[in-house]
């Protein structure tokens, strides 16, 4: 059982607040999640701060899932190593596919990685 | 003392309406900063005010993790540079039209390919405008005359905080008055913080802009009718509706972002964005603009095209610049495993590339300057730390809209300047007569 979903990543608040601070807790807390509608977590029995592993055709990353104002079957993760662990490299002209990959969700019980190893 | 009308060199907003407290007798301390000069800095948001505190720095330069001189740092820095076939050298948005001009300079003695930050956020935007041009204005304009406001992928709040409230929606403009004289619709993908501000909003699945830019299309030219009763998940009536608020408006304007060129489409998503605006002209005043994110990512396409014809990704290693994105832009240089090293200034790319890119990155000799520690900085053979653009060294930055604005030197930490520092690598590298 999965979660399958259209990956987006992109910016927030508190990614840019910590962009300097890459090694840190706070920009670990700010930027590996990945934030997906409340119907669509518990669908999969996921609750807020559980670990998740996005897989993608590109790689594999655990994050932390919290509820966002996402519409189902869409999930969000800000930009950053993590979500660039699973988005697209095929550039076509230059430019990543860092929106609208196809992902599957689900629970696990692995640790978040920091930025540094990853 | 305070210094007034500060640019803030943090995103493509460029606010200059800062006011810097480097104490003195009159200080008025909102923010005590250790260890520097800036005790406090009103009007700027959280994402500008972090950057200009200037905290957490890397305080001397590195090679292989080790301490050493400037001196040695460039030195190394050159031996690396002249010893590569094919060396990259990216990043720049964040730094000075100086710094980047001084690495193109660089480039194009030594041979090199050479890219900015454009590739991976507006570069679609730039081969769109390349296409079929872009029926632009200024921020003056809009915070002025627009009464209607559109953002279309992108999520101000978040990225360019103080975007709505000095140039669109909240805006006191001379002939619109804030919120009262405005609507604002928000585009996205999902409810983001400035969907929540907006008059109408609008949710359409990742990928499907396209489609609905084209149902739009339909109803300005009054084919609306013609549509199904739903286009990218949005009812027809509703697309009407958003149709006729655009041609109904005295001044719109389209504000876009990276979630239509990051998203299925880029460049197609962007050019059909256009030719809609440049349709609307024809019933109102209509412009449309990229939310370029960061600060200086505009100057670096206008320095790029004056030095080689080109606005990002340009390749120097042969007689002539060549410019095929795609083939000649930093991710695609990386993932082939083409650059023998590379010289980052001002950028995180082991941060922001994906996966692959960054794993070539970790196997070739990376040269860092950056005023701040990064992921690429961990990975980097050298480090050489520099002044912020804009609050320790001056130069020029362009706005998002395209208007060039002067960076000043407020305080001096000792550091050099990225132009300085590329300097003193180029002037320790041979010409390569190729």
């Amino acid at each position: 059982m999965c979660l399958k979903v259209k990956l987006v990543s992109g910016r927030t608040l508190e990614q840019g607040c910590y962009l300097h601070e890459k090694e840190g807790e706070e920009y670990k807390r700010a930027v590996a999640i990945c934030q997906m509608c409340e119907d669509d977590m518990r669908k999969e029995g996921i609750k807020d701060g559980d670990n998740v592993e996005v897989i993608t055709e590109f790689g594999r990353v655990v994050v932390r899932a919290f509820r966002g104002e996402c519409p189902s079957g869409v999930a969000f993760i800000p930009m950053g190593p993590w979500a660039n662990s699973v988005l697209g490299w095929d550039t076509g002209y230059g430019t990543p596919l860092y929106k609208g990959v196809e992902a599957e969700i689900r629970k696990t019980d692995e640790k978040v990685k920091d930025a540094a190893e990853l | 003392m305070k210094v007034e009308s500060f640019v803030c060199p943090f995103c493509g907003n460029l606010c200059d309406d800062l006011i810097l407290d480097l104490g003195g007798e009159k200080c008025d301390v909102s923010l005590k900063i250790s260890g520097g000069s800036i005790v406090g800095v009103e009007n700027a948001c959280r994402l500008g005010e972090r950057k200009i505190r200037g905290e957490g720095r890397i305080d001397a330069p590195l090679i292989d993790g080790r301490r050493v001189s400037y001196e040695e740092a460039y030195e190394r820095a050159a031996e690396i540079l002249s010893e590569s076939k094919r060396p990259l050298f990216y990043g720049f948005s964040s730094t000075s039209c100086e710094a980047y001009r001084a690495a193109i300079q660089l480039a194009v003695k030594i041979g090199g390919v050479v890219d900015n930050t454009t590739s991976v956020c507006h570069g679609p935007s730039v081969l769109a405008t390349q296409e079929v041009g872009l029926p632009s204005c200024t921020l003056g304009e809009v915070k002025h005359r627009a009464d209607l406001v559109i953002y279309w992928g992108a999520n101000p709040i978040n990225a360019h905080p103080r975007h709505l409230r000095r140039y669109s929606y909240a805006a006191r403009g001379k002939f619109v008055e804030g919120k009262k004289g405005r609507r604002l619709i928000v585009v996205d993908v999902r409810m983001t913080p400035t969907a929540k501000l907006a008059d109408e909003v609008f949710i359409v699945p990742p990928g499907e802009d396209y489609k609905l830019i084209s149902a739009l299309r339909a109803c300005i030219k009054g084919h609306g009718s013609h549509l199904p009763s739903s286009v990218a998940g949005i009812e027809r009536e509703r697309i009407e509706r958003f149709a006729d608020m655009m041609r109904s408006a005295k001044f719109g304007i389209l504000f876009f972002g990276v979630g239509l060129t990051h998203s299925r489409g880029g460049v197609a998503n962007v050019s059909n964005a256009i030719c809609m605006v440049r349709e609307l002209n024809r019933f109102t005043k209509f412009a449309i603009m990229p939310m370029r994110g960061h600060y200086n990512v505009t100057g670096c396409n206008q320095v790029s095209c004056w030095l080689t014809g080109f606005p990002y990704g340009v390749d120097l290693c042969g007689k002539e610049p060549w410019y095929n994105p795609g083939e000649t832009t930093a991710v695609d240089i990386l993932c082939r495993e083409e650059c023998d090293s590379a010289l980052i200034v001002a950028s995180d790319p082991v941060a922001h590339f994906p996966s692959r890119a960054v794993e070539h990155l970790k196997k070739i000799p990376v040269i860092d300057i950056d005023p701040f520690p990064s992921l690429t900085s961990r990975i980097a053979k050298v480090v050489i730390p520099s002044a912020i653009s804009g609050v320790e060294s001056e130069g020029t930055a362009y706005r998002m809209d395209g208007v060039p604005i002067r960076l000043r030197k407020i305080i001096d930490r000792g550091f050099p300047s990225d132009e300085e520092i590329i300097e003193e690598i180029s002037s320790r590298v041979k010409w390569n007569l190729r």
